[in-house]
């Protein structure tokens, strides 16, 4: 039943795509801005090296068990209980993750347009919703990421257009002034989002076309990098060293917008962009969560475990923080280390352990042919 | 499935390599399988220049968005993002609402419902009482409501334009589900302002992605997409270039017409 349904490679690089960047947008501007400065925009080259990696990672894993995610193939890596227990803290992160993310777009929406609404109310409507595109499953959500990636990509273009009279090149200079370090550092948090790539382990089992699975997923990195450069360079140029202090400086970027006295005020636009990107970035992890879940609990489908899951993740989101500075604290410190730590390690290891008993396998293998030649 | 009465369009579904179903004792005939692109197309296109037809389809898929969010994203802007409006436009509209005792949604809600009911009326009505019926609609909504302070000016311009674009659409039943989602997405729009808007967009475009006509994706070829096809949905593309058939239908037999159809100056020796 889960394994009929197929997605396009290219399907799946566009919903990598907002799964990463959805919320960088929004956030990474002024956190790689505190520790970078004016290289803030040479941070997510360096970041993205892990994306390439655990893309590459994930590949090698899905080429030694084709149909299999991630959970359940540490199960045939490490053995059962290690494997379920792996797994397991696999799971609870990413139920963590996913509330931390839902969170996020809840203090966004009711920081910029709904400032009086619950905040359950805010979180519930948009898991609700994204919990039919769960339930359509992946081949539902890849066409909805066909349809809204390229819409959300082209109004950011729009933006960044608009916004060129007032920038100032300027403030980039001097490139480096202190050497690389400060954007090696600035790097680490966009690090810790391009390392949530290992999704496209969950992925790729559906992909249709396995080979092009690797290429795809290495210009969905691509394409994530150059969306947070640009994004840097915009808000260096257009706020110079004012970028740090802002929560949203994107969105105050769009309010810089003003031509022919008509169109000003498009921080509604930003934030339509961004409803879009967040609820594929949602599903994303709302779809894995319940597709791992029910992998590890072995049952034979997923969809009855949806809605529970739903509100799981709708209190996860209204007790992961208090309020928006914790939240952005949290992950511009702890948190980086946190999800860097599940990651890419545990991924690393799993392809560790695999080849290496697989070396072994095959050397009895050959052994056990070779036997009856010598005999 | 689709179904029409015209012989044009069932010709050219045949070509496309359509299933088209003929029933005794009805004029219309069935058109499957459907793709939601295909009850946006209208037989005129292809009568015209190629030029003619991209322009005059890209203002239906304009009309579309407009028919569908025109309304809530009037009662969600002038309810949750006051900001959005330049300042000399907000001013204007904020005079004409003075003296209005409903909120803007309230208001809304009145005069679409009023709208759809005279419209339904005016279909049944014979034709010379149907007139009659649309100049009293128009008094009665557009002069006499305003005057008399229950709606407001923009908000009439609003319905007005919202009830032209939903003619724009060639399929009733297209236009018919357009007319009832824009109940709904004013609700949302009206509790939680553009975010409800995209709320309800999402979850249309999420229906859209289940649905499948006969194995043929609702959306296709625009997700799952597919160039070769592109060109005659965004735009209309000239006769010549449409040499294969839509590749859901047209397994069998791949091409509608030979190559070199385009047109080109004769070479020297013909």
């Amino acid at each position: 039943m889960m394994k009929q349904a197929k997605i396009s490679p290219i399907q799946m690089a566009l919903l990598m795509n907002p799964a990463i960047a959805a919320t960088v947008l929004l956030l990474v501007p002024s956190i790689t801005a505190k520790q970078a400065e004016q290289d803030s925009w040479i941070s997510p080259i360096w970041a993205s090296v892990i994306g390439f990696f655990v893309v590459f990672i994930a590949y090698q894993l899905n080429k030694l068990f084709p149909e299999e995610s991630i959970i359940e193939y540490s199960e045939y890596i490490l053995g059962k209980f290690l494997g379920k227990l792996i797994s397991a803290a696999f799971l609870f992160f990413y139920l963590h993750i996913t509330g931390i993310i839902v969170r996020e777009y809840g203090e966004f929406v009711s920081a910029t347009s709904l400032f009086n609404t619950p905040m359950t109310v805010i979180i519930g409507s948009m898991v609700l919703v994204c919990s039919f595109a769960v339930l359509g499953g992946p081949e539902v959500i890849g066409r909805v990421s066909e349809i809204i990636v390229p819409v959300v990509m082209l109004l950011y273009i729009i933006i960044f257009i608009l916004l060129i009279k007032d920038l100032e090149v300027k403030n980039m200079f001097p490139i480096m002034e202190k050497g690389i370090k400060p954007s090696l550092m600035g790097s680490i948090v966009p690090q810790s989002w391009f390392s949530e790539f290992i999704l496209i382990s969950f992925f790729l089992p559906f992909v249709k076309d396995k080979k092009k699975g690797m290429k795809w997923g290495m210009i969905s990195v691509c394409s994530v990098m150059i969306l947070m450069v640009l994004t840097n360079i915009m808000n260096l140029f257009l706020f110079g060293k004012l970028t740090a202090s802002l929560t949203y400086p994107v969105m105050v970027a769009a309010r810089y917008i003003s031509i022919a006295d008509f169109l000003e005020h498009l921080e509604s636009i930003v934030m339509a962009i961004w409803i879009a990107g967040t609820f594929i970035k949602i599903t994303v992890f709302y779809f894995i969560l319940s597709l791992g879940i029910a992998q590890w609990l072995k049952l034979s489908d997923y969809r009855p475990i949806v809605l529970p899951i739903g509100f799981l993740i709708l209190l996860q989101g209204l007790w992961s923080a208090g309020d928006l500075q914790e939240l952005s604290h949290y992950l511009a410190t702890t948190g980086a280390v946190y999800i860097l730590s599940f990651q890419v390690p545990i991924p690393v290891i799993l392809l560790l352990i695999a080849t290496i008993r697989n070396k072994i396998q095959q050397g009895k293998g050959n052994k056990q042919n070779e036997a009856p030649v010598n005999h | 499935m689709l179904n029409t009465e015209r012989p044009d369009t069932a010709a050219a579904s045949l070509l496309e390599g359509n299933v088209v179903i003929l029933t005794d004792g009805t004029p219309f005939v069935l058109i499957a399988p459907t793709t939601f692109y295909s009850l946006l197309q209208s037989p005129e296109d292809y009568y015209e220049g190629y030029l003619i037809g991209t322009l005059i389809r890209w203002l239906r898929y304009a009309f579309l968005l407009v028919a569908l969010l025109l309304p809530s994203g009037y009662v969600a802007i002038l309810t949750y993002h006051q900001e959005m409006i330049p300042t000399n436009l907000l001013i204007s509209v904020a005079r004409s609402r003075e003296q209005i005792p409903f909120p803007a949604l309230v208001e809304a809600l009145i005069m679409e419902s009023t709208f759809e009911a005279l419209r339904e009326a005016g279909i049944r009505l014979p034709k010379n009482i149907g007139s009659a019926v649309s100049i009293v609609g128009a008094l009665v909504i557009g002069q006499a409501a305003v005057s008399a302070g229950i709606v407001s000016a923009p908000m009439v311009m609003v319905v007005a334009i919202t009830g032209i674009a939903s003619f724009l659409i060639p399929r009733y039943n297209a236009a018919i589900t357009l007319r009832i989602l824009r109940f709904p997405i004013m609700f949302l729009a009206g509790t939680l302002g553009l975010v409800g808007i995209m709320l309800a967009l999402l979850t249309i475009i999420i229906h859209m992605c289940t649905l499948r006509s006969f194995g043929v994706p609702y959306l296709q070829p625009l997700a799952p997409i597919r160039n070769s096809e592109l060109k005659d949905t965004i735009i209309r593309a000239p006769w010549w270039s449409l040499k294969k058939r839509p590749h859901w239908t047209g397994d069998y037999n791949k091409f509608r017409q030979s190559n070199g159809q385009k047109p080109s100056p004769g070479k020297g020796n013909e």
